[in-house]
């Protein structure tokens, strides 16, 4: 087998068979990676070193702890300067956006809202025609109905039907576009959403949320709530609070 | 003048005063919900009802990793 080497910091690269060359093979392990590293000495001079780094998930066992202790500060039962309690007020600070002294694996907050605003595409299907934003509209369900996870797309099927009630729903108001809070993007439209003077005999208690700009009427949830019927009123469905605890669409 | 839904399947608008209203409200899993109710000659002639949609569960943000 030919392994690269390089003799001096400075020479060109060139091939040489293993079988001349000293092999050492080392690892080592802590929480946050497990490394392994292959070298090859010549005369005494490292002329190649490979390394191979696999990332762990951050641990979260230490999130609960900070969550516990808050960002900074450390149990008033252990020492400040135990090893749990240094590695306390590390994470945290890193969490709480502090100082960097390490790299942090996490997703990008700003990608959650990218996400929300159509800016990536990993897949190949995704075509969109122009900037503007999309419109949705929001349907109601009767509680016989089996809307849920698995709809795709808005279906008539099991849909509401009365006096006033035109099939696919009213349009939801987008006035808020999607935000962060802290890390945590949130999107809630901007007003509730009500249909005015309906008649709806049959009990409901279900709303999918839709996008009704796209050919297909892509779904984006479905909401229940209690079983209603309305008879020559209003049914309103008003929002949260547009935070990272209470938004309607979160990604945390 | 409260809309209404007369026995007969036609529509009205008719004064509060004719009628008898009820409230209510409950607040559950679902979250909560308010009612109004009007009634004439003890018939459902108006129902109005307003709920609290629940936020979804936050999607996660878990990064996976080499392994």
């Amino acid at each position: 087998m030919l392994i690269t080497i390089q003799r001096t910091p400075v020479a060109p690269f060139t091939l040489m068979n293993a079988a001349l060359l000293n092999r050492f093979d080392r690892s080592f392990e802590n929480d946050h990676e497990r490394t392994s590293v292959v070298e090859y000495a010549l005369g005494g001079r490292i002329v190649h070193r490979s390394a191979e780094v696999r990332l762990k998930e951050w641990p979260t066992f230490l999130e609960t702890a900070i969550g516990r202790t808050g960002g900074g500060l450390w149990p008033t039962d252990t020492e400040p300067g135990s090893r749990t309690s240094r590695q306390q007020r590390a994470l945290a600070h890193l969490q709480l956006g502090g100082a960097r002294f390490a790299n942090t694996q996490a997703m990008c907050s700003q990608f959650k809202v990218d996400i929300a605003n159509g800016l990536h595409a990993f897949g190949s299907s995704v075509v969109r025609a122009g900037t503007t934003k999309d419109s949705y509209k929001a349907a109601l369900y009767l509680a016989s109905a089996s809307r849920g996870a698995g709809d795709t797309v808005y279906s008539a099927t099991g849909e509401v039907s009365g006096t006033n009630y035109t099939a696919g729903g009213v349009a939801v108001t987008t006035g808020t576009a999607p935000t962060l809070d802290g890390t945590t993007m949130i999107f809630t439209p901007s007003a509730s959403i009500v249909y005015t003077t309906v008649t709806l005999a049959t009990a409901f208690d279900a709303m999918l949320l839709y996008n009704d700009t796209s050919a297909t009427k892509l779904a984006v949830a479905v909401f229940t709530f209690g079983s209603q019927t309305v008879t020559a009123g209003t049914f309103t469905l008003t929002m949260p609070a547009n935070a990272a605890a209470t938004a309607l669409v979160r990604i945390a | 003048m409260i809309h209404i839904l007369k026995e007969d399947g036609t529509e009205d608008d008719v004064d509060a005063s004719v009628l008898t209203k009820t409230e209510g409200s409950v607040e559950n899993d679902h979250g909560r919900t308010t009612w109004v109710e009007y009634r004439h000659a003890g018939f459902l002639v108006h129902r109005s009802v307003t709920t609290a949609l629940r936020p979804l569960e936050p999607v996660g943000s878990a990064v996976g990793t080499f392994r």
